[in-house]
């Protein structure tokens, strides 16, 4: 099985780190063990558990006695865990190893009852973790990860048009209040951002364009410049991006949430496609609502720009009005007719991310990153593709 | 094997538990012993995952006293409470495993975080508990989502169970189990209370747990402990609540 996620997997959220980072101030006594005391005993002394065995396991090589005849006594310790009791047999299994006799005979019963509970297992060894790939099986695992996801994007489009087909045809089937919703949500939410960044950047066009042709006297044609720049391409574009991050990537997480939660299972078992409840409503809703963000960061970028040219570069705003409706015709449209194509891309990739997620929590991330990162390169290209052919077109 | 110390594990006292109007927990009063096992049932919505979060210091209850080990957790500062939580073991109810470590990352988390136990130890003590809790020792390196329900709830008993806790607390360990599997899960719990010395705090919802799998039976009624009893005394009694619960039961073997 391809390993999910190959193309862009995230970071975990939770790393195991592999270093010790035991607390500052020690929880318990550390656990001894003392043999220059009375001779022919061994005293262990202190904490034996998880807390205090740790600098005795450290040292488990020092200087310990090598021959002899010793008697254990642990009646002085503590509290023994499940570690100390470890810790006292790999001790004993090693001074034993070393030469040396031990007499066990003195432990308290719940002692040894920990002693043997530890050995029960038998090997405890962790089994050996699954060897990383080398480098050549990564490279196919991740071609093999590319072609399959471009596959099943094109199963998934496939899908959606076959259920979207008939549900166009009979409209009134189609869930209203599911679009009605997500048009709330993914358009009039999204006004104040798309209006305020769309804004700055008419801002900005007039700002370098008016540095320019301010010096070849050419102010007139800011009008033309901002118009341009922000109805063909910056509205359009920016509005997608915008929607991109913060409508594509919910869909991931909101249908990836309900893949987890098993939501989606339940809607497949109560006879309800996913594809039409929540699949469809969404893409039909960003293709309503990305227009008409469209048109309204149009208008936002227009009066950033006029206002950067009236206020800085005196363009004389009754001129600048005849110019932008020379423009109306072609540009307002070039821009708009791209922007349901950019919806589509964006609700798509959003949706198949979630639908993608198979159970755990840590697929959700990723399918949100991934959704952000997709559509945002797809509204690019595509803005490209889109250019071309308007070139060829002469639009 | 009996616990080291005696006394109470867990006294609460007078608890209330109030969201808005809504009253959960009234004048509750509840005592666990040190090395029982306990089982708290009620209906639904009678505060039992309430209580619980009260117990394991997620929540804190609206009035009343609770000592966990014999310490008053209202009047303990964060470093306290953080040991007193590493005393404590706790099992939730869908496992909680972190689903970017494997198994054997996740039992030994604990262990990583709070002592100073070499490597190779760690994962002894980790593995130990992963075949304690009946899983076997080609699980450790699996990631949570490629495990059976059963095998989660194993596996986060494992965890549970890492840094020796002297209470485990165990939310529903029997859901989402077949019979056998809940029976081989009680068990298990009771052996590993004789071997750890653990006592051992249930939600429980499965009648063969109530009846064969614990000590001791705390029926959560009327906004508090209506009754604590082994189930056989509890189902003899007479009031309305616990008539209901046990009476289409049969009886016991």
């Amino acid at each position: 099985m391809i390993h999910r996620g190959g193309l862009d997997a995230g970071m975990p959220v939770l790393c195991f780190e592999p270093m010790n980072k035991a607390s500052a101030t020690p929880i318990a006594e550390a656990a001894r063990l003392d043999w220059r005391g009375e001779p022919g005993l061994l005293t262990a002394q202190g904490s034996w558990d998880a807390h205090g065995c740790g600098p005795l396991a450290r040292r488990l090589a020092a200087d310990f006695p090598s021959s002899g005849h010793w008697r254990l006594d642990t009646t002085a310790i503590g509290r023994m865990d499940t570690a100390g009791a470890f810790l006292l047999l790999h001790l004993i299994e090693r001074l034993r190893a070393a030469g040396a006799e031990i007499d066990l005979s003195g432990l308290p019963e719940r002692h040894r009852e920990l002693l043997e509970l530890v050995q029960r297992p038998g090997d405890l060894r962790p089994p050996a973790p699954e060897t990383p790939l080398n480098p050549l099986e990564r490279t196919g695992q991740l071609a093999i990860a590319v072609l399959t996801h471009s596959y099943d994007t094109l199963v998934f489009t496939g899908e959606i048009a076959r259920h979207a087909a008939p549900l166009l045809l009979r409209p009134w089937r189609l869930r209203w209040a599911t679009v009605i919703n997500e048009v709330h949500a993914a358009g009039v939410l999204a006004i104040p951002i798309v209006a305020l960044l769309s804004f700055l950047i008419g801002v900005v066009i007039a700002y370098q364009a008016g540095a320019t042709l301010d010096r070849f006297g050419a102010n007139i044609f800011l009008a033309d410049m901002v118009g341009v720049v922000t109805l063909r391409e910056m509205a359009p574009m920016i509005t997608a991006i915008v929607i991109a991050g913060r409508t594509g990537s919910s869909y991931a997480a909101r249908i990836g949430t309900m893949r987890v939660t098993q939501e989606v299972d339940a809607l497949r078992a109560l006879a309800l496609p996913p594809l039409e409840m929540l699949v469809i409503p969404r893409i039909l809703a960003l293709m309503i609502a990305l227009p008409l963000l469209t048109v309204l960061a149009d208008a936002a970028g227009l009066f950033g720009g006029l206002l950067i040219s009236h206020a800085m570069f005196g363009l004389d705003l009754n001129v600048a009005f005849e110019r932008l409706e020379l423009l109306k015709n072609t540009h307002v449209w070039v821009g708009l007719i791209k922007t349901p194509v950019f919806a589509a891309i964006i609700a798509l990739i959003g949706c198949h991310e979630g639908m993608k997620v198979r159970g755990s929590t840590a697929e959700v991330g990723q399918a949100t990153t991934s959704s952000v990162v997709q559509a945002i390169f797809w509204v690019i290209v595509v803005d490209a593709v889109f250019s071309i052919v308007f070139r060829e077109l002469n639009l | 094997m009996k616990p080291l110390e005696q006394g109470l594990a867990i006294e609460v006292r007078g608890l209330c538990n109030r969201f808005g109007s809504q009253v959960v927990h009234e004048g509750l009063d509840l005592d666990v012993e040190r090395g029982s096992v306990v089982a708290l049932v009620g209906g639904s919505g009678t505060g039992k995952t309430v209580l619980l979060n009260n117990l394991i210091m997620l929540t804190r209850p609206t009035k009343g006293s609770i000592r966990v080990l014999g310490q008053d957790i209202e009047r303990l500062g964060l470093r306290q409470r953080q040991k007193l939580q590493l005393r404590l073991g706790v099992m939730f109810q869908m496992g909680a495993l972190f689903t970017s470590l494997t198994v054997l990352e996740n039992v030994c988390l604990p262990l990583a975080e709070h002592t100073d136990l070499p490597r190779a130890m760690r994962e002894e003590v980790g593995m130990l508990k992963i075949r304690l809790a009946g899983l076997p020792a080609e699980a450790a390196h699996k990631p949570p989502s490629a495990l059976s329900g059963g095998m989660v709830k194993r596996a986060a008993l494992a965890r549970a169970l890492a840094l020796d806790p002297e209470i485990l607390f165990l939310d529903e360990p029997a859901s989402g189990l077949d019979p056998v599997g809940a029976r081989a899960f009680d068990a298990l719990v009771l052996e590993l209370r004789e071997l750890l010395g653990l006592t051992v705090f249930q939600i429980t919802h499965d009648l063969d747990s109530i009846w064969h799998g614990v000590d001791t039976v705390a029926f959560l009624a009327r906004q508090r402990v209506l009754a604590m009893a082994p189930a056989a005394e509890l189902a003899r009694r007479d009031e309305p609540e616990l008539r209901e619960y046990f009476g289409t039961r049969p009886m016991e073997k």
